[in-house]
């Protein structure tokens, strides 16, 4: 049972870089927040700051109603999970389980159960008097999973947990710690910068970029609205195609066209209008159209990814086709999408504007 | 070789083995002198086959005082040489790597300076600054005792530099996650740190006892009482006789037991020995 | 982008440094200031008095033809140790790094010497060359040289260069052999097809491949012969006969501890110091090359 609580939290590295500049975050009882960004974007050094290993310049963090700025990360309750697994290599599965609850004084007997009872959920319990070096990386992947978990701390976070694993076990295990943080009623943050992890696994997103957070939502709220470029072209794959516009207070003007938006915005100038591949169609059911000159095509089974150049002001674009696509001896295609499926930034600001 | 021909590697073997040889004569020499009479050692020429004296030859040494010029048993000089031997290698090897810790896992000021400072040590070895040394040991009152006998010889620069280097190699994951498992830097250092330095500490362990055994000028500086007598040191006392005949049927024996310690830590632990070699001097 | 994670702690970096620095201080740091200061005076056998004589002691030193002798003795020495032993062991690890079997226990049985402390590798050389009982002597004298290093100069100085390439021999194979054995087989095999016999390819190919080797040792061995060898020098010839063999190491502790002559003897070991300075930079050059510090 814990809420995390970040008030105009700050990093200031002592050689003068700026990492974070100032972020408001609160995750709720229960909650898995995964923080999400291009590397260099600050989402390690917060995480890291939650948990203790650096210190935070400015700002407040409470966990629950608990100041924890000037806390070791030992006494704040959390455990984490590191990249690299950080497992002690001489000790056993066991003794790795049990350092941190050795380290708190438990008594032998509340020990064993623990680890048992952890070992038990994670299938480890043949593992348990195997070194690291024996373990492959699935297991290891476990074991640093046993460890955090086994502390039944307050808070888990995840330092991309997953990104020495191979594609398939990744998915596997994607979804194993999903199942466990849903079954252990924990608070997690995870931090990735793989979208699809970071989509599947989140209950809300943190989505940021050069130190600030761009948007907060649940995944379906950041893909259906995301509140800036950034976050438009960043989730999603692939990304989102941009062109050009005008709005006229109701009406977007794109090129020669103009499509009635329904918008209530004072706002006239140029804007960027974004459109997802998978938003372009080819059947005509769809309001609006475009033409594109056709360059190259991706059959990926399911669906295929058409590549090519918008006709008038030469854009390039991307559009997910269902099924199957076989190109003729035409170069150029027609492509529908609706008004709807149009996100319209101002091109100053990047403030959304529909 | 690429090519595998027959007479390469002959001559390849027979080199090696003329190496050998040469390496081992002297041994071998020494050992059949130590083995012995008296009178067969005094003039003539030595056989290349061991005598019948061995046992009287070492018990004599061994249990007796080890010479008229010595007057303390070769049994007890060995003891001197353990003593000092191990409180080199333990000494240097807990400092160092104390000292290392600090400078690799802690930041505070004047941390270079301190580097520095101990790399200065290898620059002043006890050959170029005997006097002092001596002066500043004696002042101390630590003449003739095993203190004075190994605490100046136990600042190391090499040492400091080899857990350096070692500990520089510990992801910083691992001290990470020690930190959220709750361990502060004591516990980190007991219980991660030097489970993980074992090999480095016992390749380094071997080097520097081989060190701390065969230190000659030291102990010829600080001891004079015969009871500190290391026996090293001892084996060049037994040869100062002046004008006298060299008792070689003791000084003999004095010298194989001398040598037989560090060469079976050598022998026995060969991969830990070459190890600590080639680690210490990169 | 995160520096390495470090602790956090008020004094104990300073307690766990603190035996360390102790010990330097008090027994290297100390001494060394102390007998820089010593080389600027003039002191009387017993203490009693001392005089500031700035660098009178210096130039009496470079003034004394003995200290010159002994630059060179030290000199000879030090070319006699590290060419005859060198020699031997890259000639010994060419062989063992050539053998297709047993080059482990040739390694065995070369590397023992190493344990055997100066002084005693002086008096096994010794003995094997004493000239009324020694087998080298003896045989010798069978055709017709009789040797005595007693009172013949150059003798005793091959002997003491004999005993401490002798001991060298071991430290010099193990880097020479970890050296051949670092040399990819590849290349070896490349020079083979080239059409380059055995003898060519070592001069041609494994020579210029092993020279940081090569360049190391040779630090490691004049630095050895300078300073590590004063056990042999003392136990075998006491830096005679005359003082056909005091090397510069030998002079420092003959001067002051027998001698009594404090200021020329702190002179002389401050001369020590700077060479050793010398020597130490020449070597972390080396080694900066292939460590990152």
């Amino acid at each position: 049972m814990a809420t995390l609580t970040l008030q105009q939290i700050r990093k200031t590295y002592p050689n003068g870089y700026r990492a974070i500049h100032g972020i408001d975050l609160t995750v709720t009882d229960g909650e898995f927040i995964v923080i999400v960004g291009p590397s260099g974007c600050g989402k390690s050094s917060l995480l890291r700051m939650i948990a203790g290993l650096e210190t935070i310049s400015e700002g407040e963090m409470k966990i629950d109603d608990r100041l924890i700025n000037g806390l070791e990360p030992a006494q704040r309750d959390i455990a984490m999970v590191f990249q690299n697994y950080a497992l002690y290599p001489h000790m056993t599965v066991y003794a790795n389980m049990a350092y941190g609850l050795r380290n708190r004084g438990a008594p032998k007997a509340q020990i064993e159960e623990d680890v048992q009872r952890t070992a038990k959920i994670l299938e480890l319990e043949p593992l348990l008097a195997r070194k690291p070096a024996q373990l492959s990386g699935g297991q290891r992947q476990r074991v640093a999973m046993g460890r955090a978990i086994v502390r039944d701390p307050k808070i888990f976070l995840f330092d991309e947990p997953l990104s020495n694993l191979d594609a398939k076990l990744r998915v596997q295990m994607r979804l194993e710690i999903k199942k466990l943080q849903r079954q252990l009623g924990t608070t997690a943050v995870y931090v990735t910068h793989d979208q699809v992890e970071a989509m599947t696994l989140a209950d809300r997103l943190v989505v940021m970029n050069g130190g600030v957070v761009e948007q907060i939502g649940t995944p379906m709220e950041i893909y259906e609205r995301p509140a800036t470029p950034f976050v438009a072209g960043f989730i999603g794959s692939p990304a989102m195609n941009f062109m050009p516009g005008q709005l006229h207070g109701r009406q977007l003007q794109m090129g020669e066209r103009m499509i009635d938006m329904g918008l209530t915005t004072d706002y006239r100038g140029s804007v960027l209008v974004g459109v997802r591949p998978e938003h372009l169609h080819r059947e005509a059911g769809a309001p609006h159209r475009l033409d594109m000159h056709l360059s190259m095509i991706e059959p990926l089974g399911a669906d295929t990814l058409v590549y090519g150049e918008l006709t008038e002001g030469r854009e390039n674009l991307v559009a997910r086709i269902n099924g199957h696509f076989k190109a003729g001896s035409e170069n150029s295609m027609r492509l529908h999408f609706s008004e709807r499926d149009l996100h319209i930034y101002c091109e100053q600001s990047g403030q959304r504007l529909n | 070789m690429v090519e595998n021909r027959f007479g390469l590697r002959l001559l390849s073997h027979a080199v090696l083995w003329l190496g050998v040889l040469l390496v081992a004569l002297p041994l071998w020499v020494a050992f059949v002198a130590s083995t012995q009479a008296e009178g067969d050692l005094v003039s003539g020429t030595l056989s290349l086959w061991p005598g019948d004296h061995f046992l009287d030859n070492y018990r004599a040494v061994l249990f007796g005082a080890a010479d008229v010029s010595v007057n303390v048993s070769v049994a007890r000089m060995l003891l001197n040489s353990l003593i000092m031997a191990l409180g080199i290698a333990i000494g240097k090897i807990t400092i160092s790597l104390l000292a290392a810790y600090a400078i690799v896992f802690f930041r505070f000021r004047a941390r270079m300076l301190s580097f520095w400072l101990i790399f200065i040590t290898l620059m002043l070895p006890v050959e170029v600054r005997i006097m002092p040394t001596f002066e500043v040991v004696a002042n101390l009152n630590l003449l003739n005792s095993y203190v004075g006998l190994t605490l100046p010889l136990i600042a190391s620069a090499t040492a400091t530099f080899l857990f350096r280097q070692f500990f520089m190699t510990i992801p910083g994951e691992l001290l990470e996650a020690a930190r959220v498992d709750g361990a502060g830097p004591i516990r980190f250092l007991f219980d991660i740190l030097l489970p993980l330095s074992r090999t480095n500490l016992a390749a380094l362990f071997v080097i520097m006892f081989i060190y701390g055994w065969n230190q000659y000028l030291w102990p010829l500086l600080v001891t004079t009482d015969d009871h500190y007598y290391t026996v090293v040191m001892s084996v060049q006392r037994m040869l100062a006789v002046g004008d006298a005949d060299v008792t070689w049927h003791r000084v003999m024996p004095a010298t194989v037991l001398a040598m037989l310690p560090p060469v079976l830590v050598v022998v026995l632990m060969q991969r830990l020995f070459v190890k600590g070699l080639i680690e210490t001097e990169k | 982008m995160h520096p390495i994670p470090v602790f956090r702690h008020r004094w104990l970096p300073w307690a766990l440094l603190a035996p360390q620095l102790m010990v330097t201080l008090v027994f290297f740091v100390w001494p060394a200031l102390e007998a820089i200061y010593q080389a600027f005076l003039v002191q009387d056998p017993f203490g009693m008095s001392s005089r500031f004589v700035w660098f009178d002691n210096f130039i009496q030193l470079f003034e004394d033809p003995k200290y010159f002798e002994s630059l060179v003795s030290t000199l000879v020495f030090s070319a006699g140790v590290t060419v005859l032993s060198m020699g031997l062991s890259l000639l010994l690890a060419v062989m063992a790094d050539g053998v297709v079997r047993g080059a482990s226990v040739y390694k065995m049985l070369l590397v023992w010497p190493y344990a055997v402390a100066p002084a005693i590798a002086g008096i096994l050389w010794m003995f094997m060359f004493d000239p009324t009982i020694g087998i080298v002597a003896y045989a010798l004298e069978q055709i017709g040289y009789h040797w005595n290093h007693r009172v013949n100069g150059d003798e005793a100085m091959l002997l003491v260069v004999i005993a401490a390439a002798w001991k060298q021999i071991s430290y010099n194979f193990l880097f020479f052999l970890a050296g051949l054995q670092a040399i990819p087989r590849s290349l070896i095999e490349a020079a083979a097809i080239d059409g380059a016999r055995p003898f060519k390819r070592f001069w041609t190919i494994v020579f210029p491949l092993l020279s940081p080797t090569s360049f190391f040792l040779l630090v490691v061995n004049i630095v050895y012969a300078f300073f590590d060898t004063f056990g042999i020098i003392h136990a075998v010839t006491h830096g005679g006969p005359g003082t056909s063999t005091t090397t510069l190491v030998y002079k420092v502790y003959h001067d002051g501890f027998i001698g009594l002559d404090l200021g020329g003897s702190a002179a002389q070991s401050v001369m020590l110091m700077l060479l050793v300075g010398v020597l130490t930079v020449v070597q972390f050059r080396y080694i900066e090359r292939k460590v990152q510090y």
